[in-house]
């Protein structure tokens, strides 16, 4: 889970124990504990009150999804041949109307 | 999407790949297509075959590019006979793409008969399962084919270089991932 990972991240570059982040937070530390492991996902906003507690931000803005090579590598052996062969057919169909 | 979608835009290589079999040609699929097949995230409008030379199969084959209406992409006469062993690629335009013979594909030895003991027939549907070079195979024509294109100048031949590299590359992950996939499976890997 991204959340827990960031989260984590963030408080432990800030320098605080999960108590210390608790206390400026305002949020109980058996919850913070149970973001960090994964276990229950923060909303957003929670997240990002957090990372602002610890002096961090995180950028929130839309941007076109551009997945790594090794992840579409993934997604694409994930397919039969015949589908990667109509996914190349499609993909050229995308890119001719694309102009 | 439906698969007329293919022939919209020119390229049918199901299209292609239906002449040869109509006509029984014996070939190993090669190239940029057969590279896609196996999983590498490239754009083609080509199929790259390399045929078996056997005289009965050069008939087949011959009867395959008059069934397809193949011409020559430099506009000169086809004479097949000829051409297999004059030339080591055989570039020709038909109604539903280009047609690339490559009798010996760089990187191979005897080409069919190197080709045809790694490759696999796949099915790629319309009740298409041609033949197709494996990916060692491939990676290995990728790597020799940069190096052959290394000697040569011109941008043209830069661009074609770089390409096969990144083809090469992005093959090699595909056969790392597969053998981390085969001992996944506790099965181990022939190659």
């Amino acid at each position: 889970m991204r959340s827990a990972t960031i989260l984590r991240e963030a408080r432990l570059r800030a320098g605080f124990s999960q108590e210390e982040l608790a206390r400026v937070s305002r949020k109980d530390r058996t919850v913070i504990a149970r973001y960090e492991q994964g276990v229950v996902a923060p909303s957003l906003d929670t997240l990002v009150q957090l990372l602002r507690a610890c002096g961090y931000d995180i950028p929130l803005e839309l941007v076109p999804y551009d997945p790594g090579p090794d992840e579409t590598m993934a997604e694409i052996q994930m397919l039969s041949p015949e589908r990667r062969l109509d996914r190349l057919l499609e993909e050229r169909h995308r890119r001719e109307e694309g102009g | 999407m439906e698969r007329g979608g293919a022939e919209q835009n020119g390229f049918d290589p199901r299209g292609l790949l239906a002449g040869l079999a109509r006509n029984y040609v014996s070939y190993v699929l090669i190239g940029a297509l057969a590279r896609v097949i196996r999983g590498t995230d490239e754009i083609t409008d080509g199929v790259d075959i390399c045929p078996s030379l056997a005289e009965d199969n050069r008939e087949r084959l011959a009867a395959a590019l008059d069934d397809l209406e193949a011409q020559r992409a430099d506009r000169r006469r086809l004479i097949l006979d000829d051409t297999l062993a004059q030339e080591r690629v055989i570039r020709l335009r038909t109604g539903m793409g280009e047609l690339q013979i490559v009798p010996e594909p760089a990187g191979t030895r005897r080409g069919y008969e190197d080709l045809r003991r790694g490759a696999t027939r796949e099915h790629l549907g319309d009740g298409l399962r041609p033949e197709v070079a494996s990916v060692a195979d491939l990676a290995r024509m990728s790597a020799a084919l940069a190096h052959e294109l290394e000697q040569e100048r011109g941008r043209e031949a830069e661009r074609g270089r770089e390409r096969a590299i990144r083809s090469s590359r992005e093959l090699r992950r595909i056969m790392e991932a597969e053998i981390v996939l085969q001992r996944t499976l506790g099965r181990g890997i022939e190659r």
